[in-house]
């Protein structure tokens, strides 16, 4: 919820926290609990993947989100119509047979316009989510391997963007840049990356204290060998888990924007914007085919994500039993 | 917990000054000179008289000077000059605060009254079918956006059932009373909490199960304590302080969904202010809004660091 999809990130975020201090303590004795059948050899890593593949939702929500990517990647072949086609002799037309899903108030073809829409979506979540990570994972590191004032600095400043509300920081921000997709990613990674900083220093605070770091250091590696070598390897597995919840926030929050007017720029479709249209009571009341499955999908996108999410965190977490 | 308290505001006064910064830096970023907004067209002639004003204003100092004496400003209660409606920002945000205080406060309450007990039976029941539904239903309530939710009660119970109005905060043509505000209140409010119980549950039942699974909660069942005398005074008293964390973390969240819950329900609060603000491009009215949030999520912050060394003892080593 956001912050229009704020609430998600922050919340598990602590729960991730010492889900992965547990486990990167307990890594070694646990993970081998529910391995009871004889077969290859176990790393950590395929653990996690079969544990991964018994969280059942988590799953399908994997088919339905690669199925998604496929159909935004190929959006040419698959939509029925030109998604800017206007068509004026049929304006806000219920579903037929040549328009599955209707028109819409430019006489639009309603089922090209979602399918062109998961575009905007899937862009804003992976590439802000991707830039919120890797920025949040570099400071956080920095902040974790080096202490001292370089680490108070950056924290105070994690709490200075964390106490911003970023839903509207960031709405003013694309007003005065002017709307864009790229406008909305660079925005949105600006805003959303203090999560990742947070887990990764806590992780990193951790993981220094080990006694292989102390080996590797005692072998002669430079704080930037342990840094890329011992550190980054443990901070992955809770990062991935960061960087989906990050991505169902930015797809939120891309479709909050729109749906105030703010997003991509018209006649880009999105799915926000789509629903932007359904302010009206008359839309709301006769024609639900024109908000019901924009709704719907931006409902399904994160939702899938969300589970993605969850299952990965159950995966990589040595408590759960599940 | 006095040594405590100081160290926790030696913390909060750097980043209360940095919030502020960012704030100044916002405001100098934003396209439009203020000097314009507050001179009369016939003022406008000569660009002497501009450079008049500028130096008048003491918008001609180097930016820190200007950033201390701006911060002397905020302290006198000065939040600066509308530009679309040529008041003071205080004037607009006034009237705006007390709607959204009753539709944030309505909202949070609804969602803690439902959503921590929800969270704490799910976690007594782990795994079975009740947790599975309630988990589900908040991953429904996190994943689903909140106009979509807003539009979708909107089409329920205004539009179908017509059981409530659709939007507004009272009937025009008749006087304001209680009731009615009650009524208008009812969608939005429940909106909200809609919103805000997903992630309620969700962390009601993690900090519930981590404590559960603590030796002191075994030994207090193992010396004959009932059941719901541990959970009561042994695991839930103790899971409550990563919820008041909660709370306070969710401010700006909070702030966010008031902000489309108030554009969807025409609720005339702050967060509807800070759309027409955007509309109107009257950049000082959002970044006072803005300000007053950040400012106040650093003090809930605070508060609720304080509450949890209350709470337990241990955090104020």
């Amino acid at each position: 919820m956001n912050r229009e999809g704020r609430p998600t990130t922050r919340v598990d975020a602590e729960a991730i926290i010492e889900a992965s201090i547990a486990s990167g303590e307990a890594a070694t004795e646990d993970l081998s609990i529910d391995d009871t059948t004889i077969g290859p050899p176990r790393s950590p890593f395929r653990i996690a993947i079969r544990r991964f593949m018994k969280h059942r939702l988590a799953l399908v929500s994997l088919v339905f989100l690669g199925f998604l990517v496929l159909i935004a990647v190929f959006a040419q072949i698959v939509a029925p119509a030109d998604p800017n086609a206007v068509d004026l002799s049929s304006l806000r037309k219920p579903p037929s047979g040549d328009h599955w899903l209707g028109t819409d108030s430019a006489g639009r073809d309603v089922l090209s316009r979602i399918i062109y829409g998961a575009r905007v979506s899937l862009t804003v979540g992976i590439a802000a989510a991707l830039s919120a990570a890797g920025l949040g994972t570099f400071l956080g590191l920095v902040a974790g391997m080096t202490r001292g004032w370089v680490d108070t600095v950056i924290m105070r400043i994690v709490d200075i963007f964390l106490s911003f509300p970023s839903l509207i920081v960031i709405l003013l921000l694309v007003a005065v840049l002017g709307p864009s997709v790229t406008t909305i990613v660079v925005v949105i990674a600006f805003f959303e990356w203090p999560t990742a900083c947070r887990i990764v220093r806590q992780m990193t605070l951790a993981l220094r204290e080990h006694d292989f770091v102390l080996a590797a250091r005692a072998s002669g590696s430079s704080n930037y060998r342990i840094m890329r070598r011992h550190i980054l390897a443990g901070v992955v597995s809770p990062l991935t888990v960061v960087a989906t919840l990050l991505s169902a926030s930015a797809i939120l929050l891309e479709a909050a924007l729109s749906f105030l007017g703010l997003g991509v720029r018209q006649p880009q479709a999105s799915w926000g914007g789509m629903l932007n249209e359904a302010q009206s009571i008359t839309v709301l009341e006769g024609m639900p085919w024109l908000w019901l499955p924009p709704g719907i999908a931006i409902a399904a996108t994160v939702l899938a994500i969300n589970f993605i999410g969850d299952g990965l965190r159950d995966a990589f977490d040595p408590r759960q039993t599940r | 917990m006095l040594a405590y308290l100081i160290r926790r505001l030696l913390i909060a006064i750097p980043v209360l000054l940095g919030i502020l910064a960012m704030t100044f830096v916002l405001v100098h970023m934003l396209p439009g000179d203020p000097v314009t907004a507050l001179l009369t067209p016939e003022e406008m002639q000569g660009p002497e008289l501009l450079e008049k004003r500028r130096a008048e204003l003491g918008l001609d100092r180097p930016m820190p000077v200007q950033y201390v004496a701006w911060l002397g400003e905020l302290l006198d209660g000065n939040l600066g000059q509308s530009f679309h409606r040529k008041v003071p920002v205080t004037e607009m945000i006034g009237p705006r605060v007390m709607p959204t205080v009753i539709l944030s406060g309505s909202g949070v309450l609804i969602a803690l009254l439902f959503g921590v007990p929800i969270g704490i039976a799910a976690a007594l029941r782990q795994n079975t079918k009740f947790d599975y539904a309630s988990g589900f239903g908040s991953m429904l309530s996190i994943s689903i956006p909140t106009f979509f939710q807003g539009l979708i009660a909107i089409y329920v119970f205004a539009i179908w059932l017509r059981w409530l109005p659709s939007g507004g905060m009272r009937t025009l043509g008749i006087p304001p009373n209680g009731l009615d505000l009650l009524k208008h209140l009812i969608l939005p409010a429940g909106v909200l909490s809609a919103v805000l119980m997903g992630p309620y549950v969700r962390y009601t039942r993690q900090s519930l199960l981590d404590v559960l699974r603590l030796d002191h909660v075994t030994t207090a069942r193992a010396k004959g304590v009932p059941y719901m005398g541990v959970i009561l005074k042994h695991a839930f008293r103790n899971s409550l302080i990563p919820l008041t964390t909660v709370l306070a973390v969710q401010i700006p969240a909070l702030l966010a969904g008031t902000v489309i819950i108030e554009t969807v329900f025409t609720w005339p609060g702050m967060g509807r202010l800070v759309i027409e603000g955007i509309n109107t491009r009257d950049y000082p009215v959002i970044l006072a809004v803005v300000m007053i949030t950040a400012v106040l999520v650093l003090f809930f912050n605070f508060l609720a660091d304080v509450t949890a060394a209350i709470l337990d003892p241990r955090i104020r080593l």
